[in-house]
């Protein structure tokens, strides 16, 4: 268990925690896989006054054409390399995760985290799902 | 006395010699420097000061691609060659800027882009990339990249932008406008640069021409890497700098952007980017050899080696330090530092005992995923690799066993630069999602392995079947150890 705590203001939970529990409490298999899509709403998540405690490590490069965290980017490759999200072919633009997988990374996610630190992660599922939700050209 | 200070005086001890030679014998003339990639390049008197410099004369002295010369014979190249590799693409750049507007580059911005990018590695340390690994883990250069909000900047540049920072160094740059009558050069301007961080909000381009998503540094070491190891690659030099311009956003910002024709060659980048990837930054010897770096460098630090009479524990040891230091370093002789330097000047490399990628693991993906997070932080690796070495007993080091995952490479410059339409500035992989291509590839070629010495090789691989079982319940398949070229389970 990477959380550490110490009260809940000073609870340390890491980042590839959280985004697994995000993706655990999404209520689709499906979602845009786009980089710029995925970064941008993690920045925007890690700067939210309510979850900012989630993401104490990570970072962002606010300079580029869009913020970048390159931790956020080896997080997801390795969620990708493992298979627990599959890109979709012909496009590998779409995101894809199995219900089992799903399942099981509901219950390690209820493992690690408090009941409070749970009503974060469905708000924060919540909105990372309707900020990567698939239009139909994507489906396509 | 805090981190900027002691840089300083370093800082000032290199400079103190160089700084009394041009003053009584200053540079009189243009120097051609030579390069076999890039062919005879000009350089100018102040800029010979510059290069003269300890600061920049150390870096021949640091191999740009550590010890791949194991496993690619011909890659001794230093950063030093990169160095001036890097000015001269940086120069070449600015210049097709200038020729599509020749108000976006003025003469002053050139001479400071020059300097920044001579100066762009000096913060680099023993074997380029595998020393910042020790280093991010210091914790007084932890705490100020944080305090600093440079985390998302690499270890080895935040060293060259205190270098370049420092009151020494500026004070070295006032002294060259005097003996040389050039500008004000400012160190901000070139610390900046140097990181990526735009000094001037509206004109990103200028940062981006040295650290940005295509760059100088990318196009000296992908040609530089790929020459000096004997990987054909193909890639355009002359038609990305053709191609290469400035385009003004609806926000009024004038970013780095490539024309439409352009494409091809963004391509080439990013497709010879990853061919270095899996034929060279990864191979599983040259991997072998970073780890075994990586584990002299650990032994240095348990055993409290100075290096001259200086320690690892303090971050500027790291840019006090080269290679040389390193391999010629010889203690008292019943030292372990000695033993492991011995192994790697003699190359006795570090074997794979088990080949891990998810078709050679049975179990749950979730817990492979977490083995492969816990394997990727330096100090959970560290533990593991201590845990490791108690199982197999009979007094062997955790520096003799290696979980390595290496870092993927990012394929962010898809995203990250736009390239001109008719209906506006589009990032590349809107285009043609290469981006995901290129992921999807690696993906299917990435692998991490475990390293031991060949003696021991049965006792690590049962000991590290027993630990991935006990704390992943995950267990080994055939193609494990076939990858390999072995098989324990005879």
């Amino acid at each position: 268990m990477q959380a550490c705590e110490e009260g809940k203001k000073n609870t340390f939970y890491s980042s590839r925690d959280v985004i697994g529990a995000i993706i655990a409490y999404m209520k689709v298999n499906k979602f845009d896989g786009s980089t710029k899509t995925i970064q941008n709403v993690l920045f925007e998540l890690k700067n939210h006054e309510d979850f900012k405690n989630y993401f104490d490590d990570l970072h962002f490069n606010k300079f580029l054409l869009y913020p970048y965290s390159k931790k956020l980017e080896k997080i997801i490759f390795r969620l990708n390399h493992s298979t627990v999200l599959k890109l979709s072919n012909p496009e590998y633009r779409i995101f894809e995760i199995d219900d089992e997988v799903k399942r099981n990374l509901k219950i390690i996610t209820d493992e690690k985290f408090d009941k409070d630190a749970i009503n974060d992660i469905i708000k924060m599922s919540d909105f990372f799902e309707q900020q990567t939700m698939i239009n139909k050209d994507q489906c396509l | 006395m805090n981190l900027e200070i002691r840089i300083d005086e370093f800082v000032r001890e290199q400079l103190i010699k160089q700084l009394k030679k041009i003053k009584s014998y200053p540079v009189n003339q243009k120097k051609i420097i030579h390069d076999p990639i890039i062919g005879s390049n000009l350089f100018l008197p102040h800029e010979i000061s510059i290069i003269d410099t300890s600061l920049i004369q150390r870096l021949r002295r640091i191999h740009q691609t550590s010890l791949a010369f194991f496993t690619f014979p011909s890659a001794t190249h230093t950063r030093f060659e990169h160095s001036l590799g890097v000015t001269i693409w940086a120069t070449k750049i600015a210049e097709s800027i200038k020729e599509y507007n020749n108000e976006l580059i003025k003469d002053n911005f050139l001479k400071e882009l020059r300097i920044a990018s001579l100066m762009h590695d000096c913060g680099h340390s023993v074997f380029s990339h595998i020393s910042e690994c020790l280093l991010a883990q210091n914790k007084e250069f932890d705490a100020f990249r944080k305090s600093n909000d440079l985390e998302e900047v690499k270890p080895h540049e935040i060293m060259s932008y205190l270098i370049v920072q420092s009151p020494s160094f500026q004070e070295f740059l006032s002294e060259i406008k005097q003996i040389y009558g050039k500008q004000n050069f400012n160190t901000d301007h070139l610390g900046d640069l140097i990181i990526g961080r735009p000094y001037d909000s509206y004109k990103k381009y200028k940062t981006q021409i040295l650290n940005g998503a295509i760059d100088a540094d990318k196009l000296d070491y992908i040609l530089r890497d790929s020459y000096s190891t004997g990987l054909k690659l193909v890639l355009d030099v002359e038609r990305i700098l053709s191609q290469i311009s400035v385009g003004k956003k609806d926000n009024g910002i004038y970013e780095l952007v490539m024309d439409l024709s352009g494409i091809s060659p963004v391509e080439q980048i990013l497709f010879s980017k990853m061919l270095l990837f899996s034929n060279m930054y990864h191979h599983q010897k040259v991997r072998a050899s970073d780890c075994m770096i990586l584990s002299l460098l650990e032994i240095a630090l348990d055993e409290e080696i100075n290096f001259s009479g200086y320690a690892l524990k303090d971050p500027v040891t790291f840019i006090r330090i080269n290679d040389n230091d390193i391999l010629t370093h010889h203690k008292k002789k019943d030292s372990y530092y000695n033993t492991y330097l011995d192994r790697i000047l003699n190359r006795n490399l570090l074997q794979r005992a088990v080949y891990l990628s998810k078709d050679s693991i049975k179990g749950n993906r979730i817990s492979y995923k977490d083995m492969l997070e816990d394997f990727s932080d330096y100090e959970t690796l560290k533990n593991a690799r201590k845990d490791i070495a108690k199982m197999i007993g009979s007094g062997v080091k955790y520096y003799d066993i290696w979980i390595d995952f290496p870092d993927p490479p990012s394929f962010k410059e898809a995203s990250q630069f736009e390239i001109r339409t008719l209906s506006g500035y589009k990032p590349f992989n809107e285009i043609f999602p290469i981006d995901k291509w290129l992921t999807s590839y690696n993906l299917f070629r990435y692998r991490g392995h475990l390293f031991c010495p060949i003696e021991i090789r049965d006792k690590t691989y049962k000991s590290f079947k027993n630990y991935i079982f006990e704390k992943y319940k995950l267990e080994l398949k055939p193609l494990a150890w076939e990858m390999c070229k072995w098989n324990p389970e005879k």
